[in-house]
């Protein structure tokens, strides 16, 4: 086990930043941590640094516990948002200054330079100061200095967000191939949903101090546990249905209004409906489809719904129809908008669909 | 390109010539003044170029001036001088970027506060130190010494000091400082390793702060110096105002010229820094 995190509190005077936050990942694992600003994400990074005492609870690095350890004696790297690169020594210094701090020979460290330049390219950088360099180049002798430690774990604090989107998807091809190579414990930070997805192995979404959800990329964009998570997941906004679950013959339907549908395949949790509980559905808007096609089996409902607004955004328009006084939102392959008023039959392909309590919003 | 003269750059111009005038007058004054022979400087107009070039008078004023006791010039006053200036500045400074890593990077506890009576001693109107200096001075047993003077120079350069470098800091990004922490340097390493060398511009904006305060004191040097070494200013003081036998205004101007050579030098050569640093440091944050 690479990280073991057990009830971690963390309080500023009286505010509760992190609450009985517990993790734990194996070694080789991406960790996203997830959340939109003000989460305590980077909070819980600084915890896992050491950069921050926690409150309450502990934390386990390789079945060691490191709470009450130094930074540097968890024998873990930290890539800086701002990078932090130290502005008045060159690159190579930069990059050994850890290893200077350790009283490793002037020989060795050289040697250690050398080798992580040749695996980051930056070989014809070594005499540069840091003001000298493009953002991906400073990114890069940032990932330098925490590769040259050789840690158990790679901490990221939104290492991208000052890039451009360009840079961006390379970096991330770059850091998902440097995960791949080195085989070791990424944790990464972040607020864009897409670095998560694309990079993570397992995710833990944050809001409000809490995980929300802790899992792989695939649990959590089909397997929500609360509304909160269904929500902020997905570049649209899933859609939510009130309705109430009716169970007929044995069969929950879920029941909104006339229309019903049957949820043949779904797994529920522990928390197993009852007959006229109000819930509510969640439906991602890529899996609401204008024809029959795509449907397979009959776990859809059926619905004729005018068209409230529409956006075109590029090759696709996000439609908007008004479903009972409630607004859900879609999304096509056209080159136009339809008018509004326009009624349009909707097929709404509930295999991918996730129920919620109404009052609580946990997952069903 | 070809600028165009109008009249408002002209008015801008003399505006800027005259005042300029105006601040360097008195300076030409006393230069003329101390390339004079004696009776020429009480002949002639103060304005008037020297018609006999002599340095006599700023020999006389190095080495063989009269204050009230003894004539051996300004010389070993102006030794004196940095004997004290350059150890209590180098202290000041040092403890003074001590204090402002402390407090803008450490999250010392009661730092802001800490901050905040150090800033309210230096606004203290100095009279009101001067006795219980003398009562500490003599407790230690340094009363009327180098060492004294050094120790109530750097003390006294410390709030100035502290607050130069605390605002500085501040402007330094906490996550530089938390790499070098995961980077494994201590305390003193990452001073200085890394926040020390970031400050050559705020150092020199401390050093002429600093040395041109102690420089120019007068009343520690007359209160607590040494007798045999006073300070410059002190000396200068005597020297002009020794009433025996004829007032040597050549030689007088000479003296005050060269007491206030080093700052004027330092003020020259590290002013552009000055200006630059200023604005980093105490205008910031």
């Amino acid at each position: 086990m690479a990280l073991k995190l057990n009830n971690i509190g963390k309080n500023f005077d009286k505010v509760e930043v992190l609450r009985n936050i517990s993790l734990e990942i194996e070694e080789g694992d991406f960790l996203v941590l997830l959340g939109g600003s003000g989460c305590g994400k980077s909070t819980l990074l600084n915890c896992i640094a050491g950069l921050e005492e926690v409150s309450s609870g502990t934390i386990e690095i390789k079945g060691r516990n490191v709470t009450m350890v130094d930074p540097a004696e968890r024998n873990v790297a930290m890539v800086f948002q701002s990078y932090a690169l130290y502005p008045t020594m060159s690159v190579s210094r930069n990059i050994s200054f850890g290893l200077e701090c350790k009283g490793v020979s002037k020989v060795e460290r050289a040697k250690a330079v050398n080798r992580i330049s040749k695996l980051l390219q930056i070989e014809e950088l070594l005499d540069r100061k840091p003001s000298q360099l493009s953002g991906g180049q400073r990114q890069r002798v940032a990932i330098g200095r925490a590769l040259v430690r050789d840690p158990d774990i790679f901490l990221l604090d939104e290492p991208m967000s000052n890039l451009d989107a360009n840079l961006r998807n390379q970096m991330r091809s770059e850091l998902r191939e440097l995960h791949g190579k080195l085989n070791r414990t990424f944790i990464l930070v972040t607020h864009d949903q897409i670095e998560a997805m694309s990079m993570a192995t397992k995710v833990a979404v944050l809001d409000q101090g809490y995980v929300q959800q802790f899992g792989t990329p695939y649990e959590i964009y089909y397997r929500p546990q609360n509304k909160f998570v269904a929500e902020f997941i997905g570049l649209n906004k899933m859609n939510f249905l009130e309705g109430e679950i009716r169970t007929d013959n044995e069969v929950p339907f879920f029941c909104k209004g006339p229309h019903k549908v049957p949820l043949f395949n779904y797994e529920f949790t522990e928390n197993f409906p009852s007959d006229n509980q109000s819930v509510i559905m969640g439906i991602r808007p890529e899996n609401i489809y204008r024809s029959k096609d795509r449907l397979e089996g009959d776990v859809f409902l059926e619905v004729t719904l005018p068209v409230s607004r529409s956006e075109l955004t590029g090759g696709d328009v996000q439609v908007w129809f008004d479903f009972e006084g409630q607004e859900i939102a879609s999304r096509f392959r056209s080159s136009r908008t339809p008018d509004i008023g326009t009624l349009t039959t909707l097929f709404l392909d509930a295999r991918h669909a996730s129920l919620f309590d109404a009052k609580t919003g946990e997952r069903l | 390109m070809i600028r165009r003269y109008t009249y408002k750059t002209a008015l801008l111009y003399s505006a800027l010539v005259v005042s300029a005038l105006f601040f360097l007058a008195p300076l030409y004054v006393m230069l003329v003044a101390s390339f004079k022979p004696l009776d020429e400087v009480r002949g002639s107009s103060i304005i008037s170029f020297p018609r006999n070039w002599t340095i006599e008078p700023w020999l006389k004023a190095w080495s063989s001036a009269c204050s009230s006791l003894d004539c051996i010039g300004i010389k070993p006053f102006f030794l004196a001088t940095f004997e004290i200036a350059i150890p209590a500045m180098i202290l000041a400074i040092f403890i003074g970027a001590m204090n402002g890593y402390v407090m803008a990077k450490w999250r010392a506890k009661w730092a802001d506060i800490l901050f905040g009576l150090l800033l309210i001693g230096s606004f203290v109107p100095l009279q009101l130190f001067l006795i219980p200096l003398a009562v500490t001075l003599r407790e230690l047993n340094i009363y009327g010494t180098t060492t004294g003077l050094i120790l109530i120079h750097t003390i006294y350069g410390i709030p100035l000091t502290t607050m130069l470098f605390r605002n500085f800091y501040i402007t330094v990004p906490n996550e530089l400082v938390q790499a070098a922490v995961m980077d494994g340097a201590g305390f003193f390493k990452i001073f200085f390793s890394v926040i020390l060398p970031l400050s050559p511009a705020i150092l020199i904006v401390a050093v002429i702060l600093v040395f041109s305060g102690i420089y120019n004191d007068f009343l520690f040097a007359l209160t607590f110096g040494d007798t045999s070494k006073r300070p410059i200013m002190a000396a200068v003081q005597n020297i002009v105002s020794s009433s025996y036998g004829i007032k040597e205004h050549n030689m007088n101007v000479a003296a005050v010229v060269i007491a206030a050579l080093p700052t004027l030098l330092l003020f020259l050569i590290a002013g552009k820094f000055f200006v630059r640093g200023l604005m980093q440091g105490a205008v910031k944050g």
